[in-house]
Parts: C-alpha cells; structure tokens; sequence
C-alpha cells in the first residue's frame, strides 16, 4: 500500500478517488517514468549521492536492496563498473528522482516495490525468471540470477512485467547515465565550459 | 553556472521582481484579477501574452512548471529533465507504448526544443479545408502571419555546415536520389553547442523565455510560476476566470493552497494534453465528446547505425537537415518525415531499452552512433484516430493513444528507409530501434531482419515530442472543440490557443504553426477585448 510522503500534501483532497491506492496489479499499468536526479546537482556544491545526510523519503531498505540487486544486473558490464558499493549513490539518486514524478507513478512504483518485497508477488516474479529459491534474499541473489529474472519481465506476455522492466530499467539506467562520472566509457566528454 | 549574461534572470530579479510570483513560496490563498488570464506559457502562450499585453490589456501568464533561466542551464541531463520536462521526461501514454517529451518551465517546449522551424505545409492545409471544413486556412492568409513570426524569432535556414550527425543524413539521402535540405532555425548568434534540450545556456535560442514573455513583462504583465491553473470557474455559458494550487519544488501540486484569479477571458495554452486536461477537469460542456480525442503525435521510430568515423551525435546544432521525400506516399498511407535527434548518453541510455552486453556495446560506441528519426504524421486518414486525453485519479491527465496496424505498416517502411540511407552514408551497420532488432550489415540479412520484425507495442520504441490536438478546431460545434478563431463553442469568454487546436498533426514539428496561429488568434482577440466584447 503507497504511504503518504512528504511530497504529496494534499492528494487525498480534490479529485484523488478514495479507491486509488488499491493495489491491483493493474494499477501497475502506469508510466514508471525515466528518472534523473534533479536535485542533488543543484546542489551546486560538487556533493557525492552517497551522501550519509540523505533522508529516504520514498525507498526504504527493502525497497533498496530490491533495487540494488536488480541494479547490479542491469548495470552489468558498465565501465567504470558498478558494484555494491555504488549502491547507496544509485539509491539516492533513484529516490531523488521519484520525489519528482507524478503521484500516479509515484504509487506505481510503490505497488512495484511492494510486490518486489513482500514475500508472495517476489515469488511469483521471480518464479517467472527461472529463479529456483525465490525465497533467496535480496542480497544474496547474483547478477546473473537477477538478469534472468529481468530478461523474463522484459520479454513476458504480459503487459504488467514488461511495464515493471521498463520502469526499472529506465529509473537505474537513467539515474547512472546522469551521473558526469559514468559518462567516459561512451566518448562522451561532458558539455563546455562557459 | 555560466558566466555569460542572462539577461532575462537579471530582470525578474530586478525591475519585474514585484510582478512575478513563484508558487513554490506561497503560503496562503490569494486572489488576483486581470483583463486576460493565460495558462501555459510555451509557444501559444507565450506569443498571446506579448500580444495581449502590447494591447494594454493586464495580462495574469500563469505556468506550472519553474522559471528557469539562461544561468541555470548547465547542460546537465539530470537537472534539465526532472526541472524542465513534464513528468521528468518520463510521460507516456496509458499502455506504454509511446514516450512524450513536452516542456514544463516558463516558456513551454520552446525553452527545451531543438528549433526546427517550419511553415505549415500547404498539402496539410487543403487537408483542413477539404475535410475540417477550415476554409480560411489557406497559405495566402496565414503568409502574414508566419513572415510576423519568422521575423520576430529570427528564423533562418541554418547557414552554417551541418554537424556530422545530420550530415551523414544529408549525404546518405543525396547519394540514393532523395532530396535533403536545409532545416531553419530559431536561433540568434547561435554557438553550436548542442544542448537546445536542456535550455539554451547563450540565450542564442529564440524561445518564448527570451522574446515574447520578456515583451509581455515590459508591457506590464504578471507570471505566476510554479502555479498550476486546476479548473476554470464557470456557470455553463460564460467563463469568470479559474482556480489554481502552487506547485513545491518537487513538482508537486500543493492543493493545500488556492489561488483564485478572476478575469474577462481565459486563454487556455497549457500544451496539447495539458489543455483538454484543464477543460475536462472543469467539466465544461462537450456534448459531442470531441474533448481531448484526435490528439496526435508524430510518433517516431528511431534507427540506430554505427559508423567508423566519430559521429558525435551529442555535439553541435541538433536539427539542420532533413528528408521529406517519404513524406506524402502517393498510396495515402501514413508518411514521415526523416531528421536526427541530439543524442546524450542519459536519454540514449533508457530510450535503447535493452540491458546486458548488447546495451554496453551501444553505450560505449555512443560517440560513432548515428540516430535518424521518423515522425509518423499522423490524423489524415479515418484508420489514423489518433489518442485520447484522460484524467487519472488525481486529475492528472494521460493520454491513451493505441498504436494501430496502419501506424506499424508506416513504421516498417520508416526503419527501412532509415537503414538505406545509413547504409548508403558508409554504416557498418544498422539496428532498428527495436528489443527483437540486432545490428545488421548491408544486404539481404538486413532485409529480411527488417520484415520480420514483431510490430508489438512495447517492443519497437516509439517516442514523440510533438502533442497536437485534442481541443480541435472546427466550424461545426460537432466537429470539435473551438471554432476556427480558437473561441470555445458553448462556453463565453474562454478560447484555446496553442498545440491542442490542430485538427489533425502537420508533418512538419509544430513550433512556427504554433506561433502564427496565436498570433492570428491573438490579435483578433485583443481587438474585441477592447471593443469590450468576450
Ligand atoms: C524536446 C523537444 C524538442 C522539440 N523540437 C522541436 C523543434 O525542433 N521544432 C518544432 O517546431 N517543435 C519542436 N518541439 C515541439 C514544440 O516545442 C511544441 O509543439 C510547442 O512548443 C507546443 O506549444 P504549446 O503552446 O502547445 O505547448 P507548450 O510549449 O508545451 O507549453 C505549454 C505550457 O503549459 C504549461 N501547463 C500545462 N498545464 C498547465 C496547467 N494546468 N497550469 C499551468 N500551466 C500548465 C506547461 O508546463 C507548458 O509550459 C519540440 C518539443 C520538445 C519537447
């Protein structure tokens, strides 16, 4: 169930109907929109995305070991390489980015997450990637297992699993493309200097 | 932040501070009124408040997204598209098959787009004449108007050479017969830097931010940014101004809140989506069902090549050539328009929507890609319906826009036609922007890889940055929306003018027909305001 964050005051007012947090799964049928983290950048100060300072206001640890570890297969190959380590800066930045999008998408993702974390929708998403243990922890599961499971999302029937692949996949993807670091194994060189 | 000037930032700070209120610190409700309230401040807006405002009317420009100027745009990704774009950059249509870029900031989708500039094509006109029953849209009448506005955003074919991007698509196309030419530009004392997307940081482009909403402020108008106008207040004949909730700084609508602005007549340009999306949050009369339906986006495919040579589809002016020859297909099916888009590594990384090996090998080949894009224009045909505009439950809109047979007939001839003439620019090979597409060589393989292509929602990758229709234009009350002079039909004192009044899309991007038909609109409108009419 999406919880009330700091960021959406007042949407339970005006038009928000009261059934829109039920969690069917075809609510999922929302844009998981590209993501980018605004915020830190504009800063302005140089500051790292692992900053310790950091209060989550959308994942909360389970959410970012799910994301971590599916992270870690789609980042798989990256130059410089991700690793766990890098797992707090990608979190952060992924938070960063949801405190901007809308709230339908904000309570897809919620739904995502919670299916993604509790022990039920876990396993049957995993199931569908070929996953032996779905009861595995997140932490443990390896990037390899991680990728099965996401190139099942991906090519699935249905419209549901595609939706959270690409949402997933456009949120990581987006949010470590940002980021001026991760930009010299594409030959990219960063824009001038004014 | 840049050193150079910024010439507009400096004046809301100074002479305008007192005339510009920025939602995101409001704290209590206010009430405001004006001769004309404006909504949305993009390319139809923008161009209504210069024009309303020069009249001596008072003018109330209000803008959901942020005021952002030229020392802001530090050509970051990560900040122009959570800061500058609707829904971060990441809109889409209900079931996902099409992205939507579209402009959230003062200044629309002019601040953010890539300045191709082109005159409504004549054939699109007969079309709206001949099957919208838009008679007074002939090349003759609406020549003024666009010579006014190619004029006042310095519009010129781009005068120097192309940057390598667009001109591998110059010389593919040359060398197989086709007929590329020169895009014109919006831009003044351009640098050819490459970053139009993210906010001019030279203030080189002419977008509504540096010429018609400076106009309208020195002429004495008000903006209200970071306010979101939620419903017109109305009593099902007339219009008597709106209701509308600042916006934090994360975007969020703050409902808490309420802004109550008054006025004689209301300007509705928040964009097509954002437009039907007003109207049909404040219940107005549709006895047709015509709100929010017919709205088009030249959707594009996209192909992907890979040349030996640097390509740096990131560097330089990013749209300078393009390709009309598959334009408008003798068969009557849908045709398109080819161009290039700039290419930066965070929009590439999540537009190609492959993970794995095959996404690092495109990531780290980045700088000798070359992208050519197809718009698709759609809406000219009946087996063409275009979308629809929905509230969802928050009253946000969405747009539900399923992706049909004819649509995916236009899209296997685009790819292919995409990959001839990457082909015959020197590609090692070409991929269609597709999950089920892989990098192929010239020749027979490419052929039959090309027509075996599952045309699937979800897996070829269609995006769009041009929203059009949805509160059309039409003489007839049944034909849509707004008559022909962008006046809603049953209700007084509210008209429409920005993307949403186009009947069908253009097959040409947007921008100049945008600007013209509010100007044309506008004038006509500031004249009856001062007779008192509206
Ligand atoms: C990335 C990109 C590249 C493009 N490139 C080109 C190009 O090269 N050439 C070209 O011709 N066209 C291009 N376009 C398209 C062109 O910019 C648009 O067609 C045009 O700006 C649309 O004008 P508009 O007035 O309909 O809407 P917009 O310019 O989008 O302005 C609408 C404004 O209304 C605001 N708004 C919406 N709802 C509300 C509300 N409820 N309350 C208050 N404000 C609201 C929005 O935030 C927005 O600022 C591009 C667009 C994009 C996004």
């Amino acid at each position: 169930m999406s919880t009330p964050t700091p960021h959406s005051p007042g949407v339970a007012e005006g038009l928000a109907s009261p059934g829109r947090r039920r969690v069917l799964a075809a609510t999922l049928a929302g844009g998981l929109a590209l993501a980018s983290a605004a915020w830190w950048g504009s800063r302005g100060d140089g500051s790292r995305l692992d900053d310790p300072g950091h209060v989550y206001h959308f994942l909360d640890a389970a959410d970012r070991a799910v994301l971590v570890a599916l992270a870690g297969a789609l980042l798989v190959g990256v130059r410089p390489a991700f690793s766990r380590e890098h797992g707090a800066a990608l979190a952060q930045g992924v938070d960063i980015a949801i405190a901007g999008l809308p709230p339908r998408t904000r309570d897809d993702l919620r739904t995502l997450f919670d299916l993604l974390t509790a022990r039920g929708g876990r396993a049957a998403l995993l199931g569908l990637g070929g996953l032996a243990d779905a009861a595995t922890p997140w932490q443990h599961i390896s990037p390899a297992q991680a990728a099965r499971a996401l190139a099942a999302w991906r090519d699935a029937d249905l419209a549901l699993l595609n939706k959270a692949y690409a949402g997933l996949h456009d949120l990581v993807l987006g949010v470590w493309y940002g980021d001026p670091e991760h930009w010299a194994g594409t030959g990219y060189a960063g824009p001038p200097r004014l | 932040m840049s050193q150079l000037p910024d010439p507009v930032g400096d004046a809301f700070a100074g002479p305008w501070r007192a005339r510009h209120l920025d939602g995101a610190t409001l704290g209590e409700d206010r009430a405001l009124s004006a001769d004309v309230v404006i909504v949305g401040s993009g390319a139809g807006g923008g161009v209504c408040a210069e024009i309303l405002a020069q009249a001596g009317l008072s003018v109330l420009l209000v803008e959901e997204g942020p005021l952002r100027t030229s020392r802001d745009f530090n050509m970051l990704e990560r900040e122009a598209y959570p800061a500058l774009y609707q829904e971060s950059a990441g809109r889409k249509t209900v079931d996902e098959g099409v992205g939507i870029l579209q402009g959230r900031a003062v200044g629309g989708s002019t601040l953010v787009n890539w300045c191709s500039s082109f005159r409504t094509p004549a054939a699109t006109l007969a079309h709206w004449r001949d099957v919208h029953g838009l008679a007074e849209f002939t090349p003759e009448v609406l020549a003024p108007w666009f010579e006014r506005m190619e004029t006042r955003l310095s519009v010129a074919p781009w005068s120097v050479p192309p940057n390598r991007h667009n001109g591998l698509l110059a010389e593919g196309a040359a060398r197989l017969g086709l007929a590329p030419k020169v895009i014109p530009r919006n831009v003044k004392g351009c640098w050819n830097l490459g970053y139009c997307g993210m906010g001019c940081p030279t203030n080189a482009k002419q977008s509504m931010l540096v010429t018609t909403i400076p106009a309208a402020m020195a002429a004495g108008a008000t903006l209200l940014s970071r306010v979101r106008a939620e419903a017109l207040l109305h009593d099902g004949s007339r219009v008597q101004g709106l209701r509308a909730h600042p916006v934090d700084a994360f975007g969020q609508v703050r409902r808490g809140v309420t802004l109550t602005l008054r006025a004689r007549h209301v300007v509705v340009a928040a964009g097509a989506i954002g437009s039907p999306a007003l109207l049909l949050r404040s219940r107005v009369p549709d006895p047709y069902g015509t709100l929010g339906a017919r709205t088009f986006l030249h959707p594009v495919l996209l192909s992907a090549a890979t040349f030996a040579e640097a390509v740096n589809p990131f560097a330089g002016a990013p749209q300078s050539i393009y390709v009309d020859d598959y334009l408008w297909p003798s068969d009557g099916s849908l045709g398109f328009k080819l161009e290039v888009p700039p290419v930066h590594p965070l929009i590439a990384a999540v537009v190609m929507g492959d993970f794995g090996t095959r996404h690092q090998e495109f990531m780290a080949g980045l700088a000798h890609s070359h992208i050519v894009l197809a718009l698709v224009r759609d809406g000219f045909s009946p087996d063409s319906p275009g979308g629809r505009v929905v509230l969802d439950g928050y009253g946000d809109p969405r747009l539900d826009y399923p992706l049909n047979a004819t649509f995916w007939q236009a899209a296997r001839r685009a790819w292919q036609a995409m990959a001839e003439i990457q082909f015959a620019a020197g590609a090692g090979s070409v991929m269609p922007v597709h999950l089920d597409a892989r990098p192929m060589a010239a020749g027979s393989a490419a052929e039959a890889q090309l027509a075996r292509l599952p045309l699937k929602t979800g897996r070829a990758r269609v995006v769009s940055a041009h929203v059009m229709g949805g509160c059309a234009m039409s003489p007839e009350p049944r034909g849509g929306v707004t008559r022909p002079d962008g006046c809603h039909h049953q209700l007084e004192g509210l008209s429409v003018a920005d993307g949403s009044l186009l009947p069908t899309s253009l097959g040409v991007n947007p921008q100049l027909t945008l600007y013209a038909l509010a100007a044309r609109l506008a004038t006509g409108l500031a004249a009856s305001l001062r007779q008192g009419g509206r």
